[in-house]
């Protein structure tokens, strides 16, 4: 977990996405306020809940933005490491100086996003093929044989147990009726 | 007898072919979840809730159950064998199971681990047929203004015990809040945040949200953490090998373990938010505490994996007690199982246990027969379990991916909801990165509806005064809990920290004293005569 001003260094990017989630904020709290606060009736109107959810979102953004920038939640090694509510490892980040690939998790997304602007013009198996097919090559490198079956493979399991067994109803494709 | 009657019952309506076969296959499927890293039971349930839109209620709850706690277990076998916890609440399994598996002893610490969840798992069962009711009976008696502050105070000590940066907890949870909200307002009619978009006038469904966070999310922060260029060191087991199951001493060691691990964990696991988590990393500290030879521990001690591994399946059916009667899970599991559960119509909360007893007790006999088929399972396809997690994550993530992505589809039919599980998951990654809390958001997104209509209805009966929180006695009560909990904040690294130095200390000085016997009886030894010296002086 990458904490606030680790050795009073501000983390851009950890600021970058605090200044972008302060921006969302402001916004919902704005869009809040053209909501009623009371109905005609004198009951709570639909834009109460939303403007105390975001001013709170907005004030709990900006102190974490001004806590970052002055550094003073340092990090203590004491403590024990991390962990979230249902939990998983909350790792140190980068900033622990362990390494990591920014340029793999980059890629990993931009597979997602063609996943799922294939998805319905080639229906679930086809570009379930297509994502395996490319996200395999891009972690398991070498070996293309295994990297072949397991895109085929899984793929037409998945498409048995949802839409043979399960009757789920996968998106059929454009291209295949599949 | 009336508890255990109907404890008796519910078990007995679950135990028809179907559901059994049902528990089967959620206990398998949950375990081959689970055995992924970096997948825990909140993903797992995310992901294959899915498959059980197609079940009558009471077969889906079953099948969950048996989800929750195969998965539970899944997280055991990849920390005994490849020293990586499927999820944080089986990281104390790591700090003795491994060590065994090193020693060779992987079989006897699978096997001891599977009993201790199912010996915590039965004493979860009794507890939660005595607790549940008297809890409810309680609930019962709140209003709006208690239901809002019961919210409140689950995710508040969510925030509080769970999260190193409780800031960034509180924010997360606000952030769910405000998804929440996104579709028409029900008492007004009114579309907010829909934005002319008609797929959002129902609101944003915590399914997609859930798996974006929990499984597509935990898959990009094992890339950028390098997971796919790793390659595990592993730990082989069989069950025809010699001394795959555990001995008449390690049975000894570990019993007073189990009964410590259950009990603590049960206790821990009830208070919404304390979680699986917190009870195993306690038992281990009590374990050591409490052993005769506390060395022995970090080096493959059988209480060391026993305690935990008992407290963190006694935690689950204590975390069951918050659910069932308040209506308010204490993790990112629970959520999903509450979600389930209103989507199968059901209303977890005090009344459940009066109007719908025969679901409850139905849950709570799943839950039992869940450790049951967990055991026989366990005993059985222990080796089978052990070479999914052989699988490397650069084989298994993209795999997953596609299981979110169908999986995501399939609640609805719905394009835009697996767009919006993927935003979901690139978003889990940076709150993963920078210290957020993922589950405190969908714990939120779940109960923010029923926080918005309690809020409204208390301003309703009060006139818009909030002073109608500091007039009645239990939202006092719980009033004066959640400012416990906001001193707790401040205090609790103290006071942590002076208990962790006095167990220290304590350790230590047992060590020290082990390690003086051990010199003095070398001392003694080298002062006794020897075979020669004795001969020599003959």
């Amino acid at each position: 977990m990458g904490t606030p001003g680790r050795g009073g260094v501000v983390q851009p990017t950890r600021l970058l996405f605090l200044i972008s989630l302060t921006g969302l904020a402001a916004a919902y709290t704005l869009v809040a306020f053209g909501m009623d606060w009371r109905v005609q009736n004198g009951q709570i109107g639909p834009g109460f809940f939303p403007r105390l959810v975001g001013g709170t979102t907005v004030v709990g953004c900006l102190t974490a933005i001004a806590l970052s920038v002055l550094g003073r939640r340092k990090s203590s090694p004491s403590r024990p490491p991390p962990v979230d509510a249902e939990g998983q490892f909350e790792p140190v980040g980068n900033g622990d100086g362990r390494r990591t690939d920014a340029w793999v998790t980059v890629l990993a997304v931009v597979c997602m996003i063609v996943f799922y602007l294939v998805l319905e013009p080639l229906g679930a198996l086809l570009s379930s093929v297509l994502f395996l097919g490319l996200m395999l090559t891009l972690v398991n490198r070498g070996h293309h044989r295994l990297n072949a079956v397991v895109s085929v493979l899984v793929p037409v399991g998945l498409y048995l147990l949802f839409e043979v067994m399960l009757d789920a109803g996968l998106p059929p494709g454009l291209v295949l009726p599949l | 007898m009336d508890v255990f009657g109907q404890l008796l019952g519910g078990i007995a309506g679950v135990l028809t072919p179907v559901n059994l076969l049902l528990l089967a296959a959620g206990v398998l499927m949950g375990m081959i979840v689970g055995v992924m890293p970096g997948l825990g039971p909140s993903a797992g349930l995310a992901i294959l809730l899915p498959v059980t839109f197609g079940l009558d209620p009471a077969g889906a709850i079953v099948m969950l159950a048996a989800v929750y706690y195969g998965a539970m277990y899944g997280g055991t076998i990849t920390s005994v064998l490849i020293n990586t916890p499927g999820e944080s609440a089986t990281v104390a399994t790591t700090f003795d199971g491994f060590p065994m598996a090193q020693q060779g002893r992987a079989g006897p610490a699978l096997v001891l681990a599977a009993v201790a969840s199912f010996v915590a798992g039965t004493v979860g069962a009794i507890l939660i047929s005595l607790t549940a009711p008297a809890v409810a009976a309680i609930a019962s008696s709140f209003g709006p203004p208690e239901l809002f502050l019961v919210v409140i105070a689950g995710l508040l000590t969510l925030v509080v015990i769970i999260g190193q940066n409780r800031l960034l907890g509180a924010v997360s949870a606000l952030i769910g809040f405000g998804l929440a909200t996104v579709g028409v307002d029900i008492t007004t009619g009114n579309q907010r945040y829909t934005f002319g978009s008609p797929e959002l006038i129902e609101g944003i469904d915590f399914i997609p949200v859930a798996i974006g966070l929990f499984g597509v999310g935990e898959i990009l922060w094992s890339l950028y953490n390098r997971a796919h260029r790793q390659d595990l060191g592993y730990m082989a087991v069989s069950a025809r090998a010699r001394g795959f199951w555990p001995t008449r001493r390690d049975w000894a060691e570990s019993r007073g373990s189990m009964g410590r691990g259950s009990l603590l964990g049960f206790f821990v696991g009830a208070i919404p938010g304390a979680g699986a988590t917190v009870a195993s990393l306690m038992s281990y500290s009590v374990e050591k505490a409490v052993a005769r030879r506390p060395e022995k521990f970090g080096h493959g001690a059988v209480p060391g994996l026993v305690g935990p591994e008992a407290a963190n399946n006694a935690a689950s059916a204590g975390s069951m007690v918050p659910l069932l009667t308040l209506g308010v899970p204490g993790s990112g599991a629970t959520a999903v199982l509450l979600g389930g559960f209103l989507i199968w119509g059901l209303t977890p909360g005090p009344l459940l246990m009066e109007q719908n007893p025969d679901v409850a007790w139905a849950l709570i006999g799943s839950m039992y027969l869940g450790n049951v088929m967990l055991l026989v399972l366990n005993i059985f396809c222990v080796p089978a379990f052990a070479s999914i997690a052989r699988v490397p994550f650069r084989i298994l993530g993209p795999i997953v991916v596609v299981l979110c992505v169908i999986g995501a589809y399939t609640v609805n039919g719905s394009l835009v909801e697996v767009g919006i599980m993927l935003v979901c998951g690139v978003l889990g990654f940076f709150m993963r990165r920078f210290g957020f809390s993922p589950a405190a958001l969908v714990i939120a997104l779940v109960l923010g509806p029923i926080a918005e209509e309690s809020l409204r209805q208390t301003l309703l009966i009060s006139g818009g005064s909030f002073g109608i929180f500091i007039q009645r006695g239990p939202s006092q009560a719980l009033l004066a809990f959640v400012a416990l909990l906001c001193v707790f904040a401040f205090v609790a690294p103290l006071v942590f920290g002076a208990v962790r130095r006095s167990v220290d200390r304590r350790t230590e000085r047992r060590l020290a004293e082990a390690a003086r016997r051990a010199g003095e009886g070398e001392e003694s030894a080298d002062d006794r005569p020897s075979d020669e010296q004795r001969q020599v002086d003959a």
